[in-house]
């Protein structure tokens, strides 16, 4: 037990509390300006925080549980976390069982609080693809791949239709990812990236996706566009980058920045929190927080490049693309280099179903960091 | 599988080191483009941060002025304008929001808005004066425009649309403008961006029933038809132009001929001759009883090149040049061509000098028209601003007023003005007997007018466009006023419905209220 605790991921354990504080005090200058104008007293402008705080709670008792548990348990209850994940996928879609906001049908209602089944259908594909990759020792065939496309692909469609694109986009990336790890052959791996891209360009000229969906995906390449229907769209990152690019060097300080005082920016405590880092910190503290990101992400590779067995290095792997594509992604989409999507950035966009989900991922990174092999 | 782990670290970096590159570059490279583009609602946002001068009546009430915006609102001003409905449509509005500015707030943007102070010493060369925001005091007065707010409010029809334009005739200053329907400026000036939006769109977006929009003044706006108002302007242009006609005398007969190159006769007062009123004799005889068949054939007789002139020179087919931003429409007169006879001819110059068929004319310009005759052949250039003052106290600018145009000699405006005293002093003239509702009568006052009561064709009850032009005392004019009330009942006449209302509003601005 000692020798495990001193093995034990201080540095990564550290930068989430760091990452996680950050991401506090950015929702809460997020939601005030707003909330206040809503004419609510400063003391309950801390509402949206409190809710976030809960969340962060629960997802440190979950990550600290993890942590000290062996990760090889998982793989024995992985294929039924896998079916619970496709069970509630199924459920949420189902008329007065799941709930619906913003045209999307994603959530359960517990109480006062949501659960959205997607945020944690990304840790369950982990979970499954490991557990079905480690367990096959002589690497993986065309027909193993098929399978893998097949269990990845059932919850994707389902995510699809809900529709949470920014999830179903990371699923996809995750599955690539972890296939080129395990060892799949390069040849097949990109016949699997062009499979892929081509499925997404024919979702969006089949009339799969809804109008807004495709607005949002290609907005970033036609962000000079007269096109009516892109409007929406180019007016969310036009304001996103407009309080990005106020803050300079050093920022506008912490509750002086008017962009994120007076809500500017559409949905800015959720999928445009960097635009509360950019405006109120600057340079400096978006660097420092992109950096912080990066600090994490390279403590979890590093958990996977030392793990004692493939189940364990393949966990890693999942985790730190599920963690390094959200932060790529979300930090680019608010500058106008990716397609806007609702990813959020990882401990730091409101959120309880995904801070959740990130703290258990970081909590299984830990254990199988603290489990390492020599 | 350690080797692809290193080359997804190495992804990792190259990804995270293209986001770094364009957070410096939208933070540093692009940062300016950015602060200025008209999309960064900081940009608008200042407007509501900043104090803006007052609008101010002429007796200095404050029509629109900069408050301290709500507790807990994001902005440091809003804009407040007191008078409400009573003024909104000429001082206007500033809305960045919505991207509406309208009328003065408009206009004197630059004076309202903080502004640099030119140095007048040498230490405020040395140490430049902070920015300051200027006043503009208007030439209206707020008991004249109440008065006409409260004469349309009065008609005894269920339509009250309408328009009263009260001047000045001899600085062009405009002493009252107001239209009906008119619009409360208070929820356009609410930072709150959903209920502005839904105001303005309330404003800006709809219409009554007529078709009136409040966002639109109709006294500067909407073009109506003048009926036999219009018929000074063909009086004038006869001792004006053709003063060989000014002893036309036309037979006493209840309709004309049929029209060149046309079947149709103009009868007096009436649609058929079985219903018409014979009328004629001298223009002198005409103009009281406001003949219209004679009028028809003056104007053929004018010929097309003097009416079109004469009505140019009344300031037909220009825009008046009133200090106001938008919303000022110019009147219609037909050109010479189109009075050929492949097009209106001759027949649609009968028509036209007594103000049917094509003309159209907004009561500001139908004002101007009796300001000209009264203030000796002249009109002077409108105007709604008096004075600006800095917010210190020294005169910035005051108005000097101007000539617009010269559209008869001053013997003209003499002769026009003795046969529009006619039309109220004569037995039988169409103003003959008309007073107010409260019994003050236009020959009390020595008004001088025109009335006009235009028939729209319309195939509705209310197809009528009642008017009355007018200045008084006549020997001495003080004020011109004009008076629209469009789509009134069809048994009405100009100065059944006009009639009093420019009693009244001659009435007010003859015997202004004690202070005023």
């Amino acid at each position: 037990m000692g020798r495990r605790a001193a093995r034990f991921d201080v540095a990564l354990l550290g930068t989430v509390l760091l990452v996680t504080a950050i991401g506090l005090v950015m929702i809460y200058t997020a939601t005030r300006g707003t909330l206040v104008g809503q004419g609510l007293p400063v003391g309950d402008a801390l509402a949206v925080l409190k809710r976030q705080g809960i969340f962060v709670m629960m997802g440190l008792v979950a990550m600290l549980v993890l942590a000290t548990q062996d990760y090889r348990r998982l793989e024995y209850v992985s294929y039924a976390l896998y079916g619970l994940m496709v069970f509630a996928l199924l459920a949420v879609l189902v008329p007065h069982i799941g709930s619906s906001a913003l045209g999307s049908s994603r959530w359960f209602s517990v109480g006062p609080l949501q659960l959205q089944p997607s945020e944690f259908a990304v840790l369950a594909e982990i979970l499954a693809v490991a557990t079905y990759c480690s367990r096959r020792a002589d690497g993986l065939a065309w027909r193993d791949v098929w399978r893998l496309l097949a269990m990845v692909g059932i919850p994707v469609l389902l995510v699809v239709k809900q529709p949470d694109m920014g999830t179903a986009i990371i699923m996809t990336v995750v599955l690539l990812v972890m296939l080129a790890v395990a060892g799949v052959p390069g040849r097949i791996l990109l016949l699997l990236v062009l499979g892929a891209l081509a499925v997404f360009f024919l979702a969006l000229k089949a009339g799969v996706l809804h109008s807004y969906q495709i607005s949002r995906l290609t907005t970033f390449i036609h962000q000079d566009s007269n096109n009516p229907s892109l409007q929406g769209a180019i007016y969310t990152l036009q304001q996103a980058k407009d309080a990005i690019g106020s803050g300079g060097m050093f920022g506008r300080g912490l509750l002086h920045g008017s962009a994120t005082n007076l809500g500017y920016v559409p949905e800015q405590q959720t999928d445009f929190i960097f635009t509360a880092i950019g405006e109120q910190l600057g340079f400096v503290g978006g660097t420092a927080v992109l950096g912080l990101l990066g600090l994490l992400c390279w403590r979890v590779l590093r958990a996977a490049q030392v793990a004692r067995d493939p189940f364990g290095r393949l966990l890693c792997a999942g985790i730190f693309t599920f963690l390094a594509y959200s932060t790529f992604q979300n930090a680019s989409m608010t500058m106008g280099i990716m397609p806007i999507t609702g990813i959020p950035l990882p401990f730091v966009s409101y959120g309880g179903s995904a801070a959740l989900c990130f703290f258990a991922a970081v909590g299984v990174a830990l254990s199988v960091g603290s489990r390492r092999s020599g | 599988m350690s080797r692809r782990i290193r080359w997804l670290g190495a992804v990792m970096l190259l990804c995270f080191a293209l986001v770094l590159l364009q957070l410096a570059n939208v933070q540093f490279r692009k940062a300016a483009a950015l602060r200025n583009s008209p999309n960064n609602p900081r940009n608008f946002v200042k407007k509501f941060d900043n104090l803006r001068g007052d609008i101010l009546a002429a007796n200095g009430q404050v029509l629109a002025e900069s408050v301290h915006a709500p507790k807990g609102s994001s902005y440091k001003y809003m804009r407040s304008y007191p008078a409400g409905p009573l003024f909104s449509q000429i001082v206007g509005i500033n809305d960045p929001f919505y991207g509406a500015y309208t009328g003065i707030e408009q206009e004197y943007n630059s004076y309202l808005t903080a502004h640099s102070q030119s140095p007048k010493t040498l230490s405020q060369l040395l140490s430049p004066p902070p920015p300051t925001t200027d006043d503009v005091t208007l030439t209206l007065e707020p008991y004249l425009q109440q008065v006409a707010q409260q004469a349309l409010a009065g008609i005894s029809s269920a339509n009250k649309d309408g328009a009263i334009v009260v001047l000045n005739p001899h600085t062009g200053a405009v002493l009252a403008m107001y239209s009906s329907p008119s619009y409360d400026p208070a929820p356009l000036a609410n930072p709150d961006v959903a209920a502005e939006e839904k105001a303005g769109n309330a404003v800006f977006h709809s219409t009554d029933a007529e078709g009136f929009s409040g966002g639109l003044p109709m006294a500067t706006y909407n073009r109506i038809f003048p009926g036999s108002t219009f018929k000074i302007v063909t009086t004038t242009a006869v001792y004006n132009l053709a003063p060989q006609l000014a002893n036309f005398n036309y037979p006493v007969r209840p309709c004309t001929t049929p029209l060149p190159n046309s079947n149709k006769v103009i009868c007096n007062d009436a649609s058929s001759p079985q219903h018409a009123v014979a009328c004629g004799g001298t223009i002198a005889q005409m103009l009281p009883p406001s003949c219209d068949p004679g009028y028809a054939t003056l104007g053929m007789t004018i010929g097309p090149t003097d009416m079109v002139k004469q009505s140019e020179l009344f300031g037909y087919n220009s825009v008046p040049p009133i200090d106001l931003p938008s919303a000022v429409s110019a009147s219609y007169f037909p050109s010479v061509t189109q009075f050929q006879p492949q097009n209106l001819g001759l027949a649609g110059l009968a028509y036209s000098a007594f103000g049917q068929q094509n003309v159209q004319t907004t009561a500001l310009q139908n004002a101007l028209v009796a300001a000209a005759v009264a203030n000796g052949g002249t009109i002077m250039t409108p105007h709604l601003m008096a004075s600006i003052h800095d917010s210190n106290g020294p005169l910035v600018k005051s108005y000097q007023p101007t000539p617009w145009k010269q559209p008869m000699s001053a013997a003209t405006a003499q002769t026009v003005n003795q046969l529009m005293q006619a039309v109220v002093t004569t037995p039988g003239a169409t103003a003959y007997g008309v007073a107010s509702n409260a019994g003050v009568s236009l020959a009390s006052l020595h008004a001088a007018v025109k009335t006009g009561t235009a028939q729209t064709g319309l195939p509705t009850l209310y197809s009528i466009d009642d008017w009355m032009i007018g200045f008084a005392p006549a020997n001495n004019p003080q004020v011109a006023v004009a008076v629209v009330v469009p789509y009134q009942p069809s048994n009405t006449y100009g100065a059944t419905v006009a009639g009093p209302i420019m009693a009244t509003m001659l009435q007010a601005a003859l015997n202004p209220p004690p202070g005023q």
